[in-house]
């Protein structure tokens, strides 16, 4: 996906005198999947209606890897929402199942895969992985990969 | 029974009622505004450096559950003892915190939390669990229950808990929420259950703060252990998780062993074995028992000592409920600094020198003085004063005065 400089520009300048509407959100949400798509280098799904409230939005995915001998899937919350420093931050949580059982790293049960979209000073972001991480509150416990079987 | 326990320097040593299942609590009654507790099951150490008396400030009490008495014993501390550190930082850093508590946010100051070098979790309470800053203001502005503590990211934060639901924000920082979530979660990938309130409840690195009409906070920490953590209220710096090299990103945990046990700290200079070698004619020879878990729990008179008592009167008081370890040499110590010392077992200030320790103890300081010093069972008359242009005053013209003879201060009133 090439870069959209019109909707980079609306992304990063996201702020309370600039709000975003409905619209542009799908568009960037759209935008944003694609490029994720091309870093993970495997198709994306949206699996859900955009979610726009106050400046930040949420939108949840899913894709697949079907081999012969085993299916692993996965099911994604992409999300923006300003951070303290009024600078808008946007994430991706991704979390893993190999034959409908949850992935997960080591011996921690509740951890997932961060992907951070990060402009770092120049005119557009690029999605970076900061790999596996530990599921600090024990919010994830109860992610569900049926959902997202359409 | 009424046991009262008052120290302007010192909580030390505190071994008393060894069996019993006791909750200890601190009021911070003037600059904090701070009410903390913890429960014991069968210790009680508490300990303190030296204090100074702009220091004198808090009062410890401890309660006996099994019993179901309270004001079993009682204790003053300082914020220092209490919270670690300078003085002044941990105050206005621990009023900041408690202030925070109460403050009720608007939606629109909410914000995300930032990542940070080793925690790149952004805040995500929006982008990532669809829940709206005016849900989250509601229940941060009035919680059920608020927790604050670190979790096992060693990252120090609170908590607001209602109906089923949390907002957890950065320690001290409504306005930087990480995330939240339970009933009020609206993503789709996941199964809407409520918040389990009980994993936090009995999570040991977590103190609950109850917040009472009358203004003041009620800290209540899980356990002995989690007070002598001293981090609660935190003093500045705070929120310094261990740091990861570079882009290594953070590693993954057995979620067993992410959980710190509860730093139990030991002062060194706790005095274990009494020294009672000399006593002064007590009435009864006094038999110190040596700290033991097998001391019985026994009444005590002490809370109808008179406000003058003699060494070995003490040390004897002591051996009835089981206590060891005074420090008389510290207590002398200070009542020659200060003109008067306060007596960590027996609630009573026992004054010296009053001159010096009217000057010690500031205006405006009220003293109850009992005024039969001999029996100790009961207390006597009582005569108020109240610390006034550097002395001792009574409206009925008492005044006090230290009788060498007798070793001891008596309430006089001249003619």
């Amino acid at each position: 996906m090439e870069v959209n400089q019109e909707l980079e520009n609306k992304l990063w300048g996201i702020s309370d005198e600039n709000p975003l509407d409905k619209e542009t959100c799908d568009k960037i949400i759209d935008y944003l999947l694609a490029r994720l798509s091309d870093y993970l280098q495997t198709p994306l799904k949206l699996s859900d209606e955009n979610w726009l409230e106050n400046n930040s939005f949420s939108s949840e995915f899913r894709g697949e890897l079907q081999t012969k001998a085993f299916h692993i899937s996965f099911t994604g919350t992409m999300g923006m929402q300003i951070l303290v420093g009024n600078k808008p931050h946007i994430s991706t949580w991704v979390f893993l199942f190999g034959d409908h059982f949850r992935l997960v790293a080591g011996q921690s049960d509740r951890s997932y895969i961060q992907l951070d979209y990060n402009k770092d000073g120049g005119n557009y972001g690029k999605w970076e992985s900061f790999g596996w991480q530990i599921d600090e509150f024990d919010e994830y416990e109860d992610i569900e990969e049926k959902d997202f079987l359409s | 029974m009424s046991i009262k326990i008052n120290s302007f320097r010192s909580i030390e040593a505190l071994n008393f009622l060894p069996k019993s299942n006791q909750k200890i609590i601190i009021r911070n009654q003037d600059k904090l505004n701070l009410r903390q507790e913890f429960s014991t099951a069968n210790d009680l150490h508490v300990f303190a450096g030296n204090l100074k008396k702009s220091q004198l400030f808090g009062k410890l009490e401890s309660l006996n559950r099994a019993n179901n008495k309270t004001n079993v014993a009682s204790a003053i501390s300082s914020p220092k003892v209490i919270l670690g550190g300078d003085e002044e930082e941990v105050i206005k850093e621990a009023k900041r915190v408690i202030d925070n508590y109460k403050r009720k946010i608007k939606p629109k100051e909410i914000k995300g939390s930032q990542p940070t070098e080793s925690i790149k979790s952004p805040g995500h309470a929006n982008s990532g669990h669809r829940v709206k800053p005016e849900v989250q203001a509601e229940i941060m502005n009035n919680p059920e229950r608020i927790f604050s503590g670190k979790n096992k990211n060693g990252r120090y934060v609170d908590i607001y808990y209602k109906n089923g639901s949390v907002v957890i924000t950065e320690q001290g920082n409504k306005g930087s929420v990480i995330t939240a979530y339970g009933l009020i979660d609206k993503k789709k990938n996941i199964k809407i259950k409520p918040f389990k309130i009980a994993d936090i409840e009995n999570n040991p690195n977590y103190v609950e703060i109850k917040l009472e009409k009358s203004g003041s906070a009620n800290v209540v920490y899980p356990n002995k252990g989690r007070f002598d953590a001293k981090d609660f209220p935190p003093g500045p710096p705070k929120n310094n998780p261990p740091k990861i090299n570079g882009n290594e990103p953070p590693q993954i945990k057995p979620t067993g062993a992410t959980q710190p046990k509860p730093n139990v700290s030991v002062a060194e200079d706790l005095p274990i074995a009494p020294k009672t070698t000399v006593i002064n004619e007590p009435p009864i020879t006094p038999k110190v028992p040596i700290i033991n878990e097998e001391l019985p729990v026994r009444p005590s008179p002490l809370g109808k000592l008179a406000g003058n008592i003699s060494r070995g009167l003490i040390i004897m008081q002591l051996a009835q409920i089981g206590v060891a370890a005074l420090n008389f040499s510290k207590l002398e110590a200070d009542a020659e600094k200060f003109g008067f010392y306060v007596d960590p077992f027996l609630d009573k200030y026992i004054i010296k020198d009053p001159n010096k320790a009217a000057k010690n103890l500031g205006e405006g300081f009220e003293l109850t003085f009992y005024t039969d010093p001999k029996d100790y069972y009961s207390q006597g008359q009582s005569v108020k004063f109240t610390v006034k242009d550097g002395k001792f005053s009574n409206p009925d013209g008492y005044q006090l005065i230290f009788n060498k003879e007798k070793g001891y201060t008596e309430a006089v009133l001249l003619a």
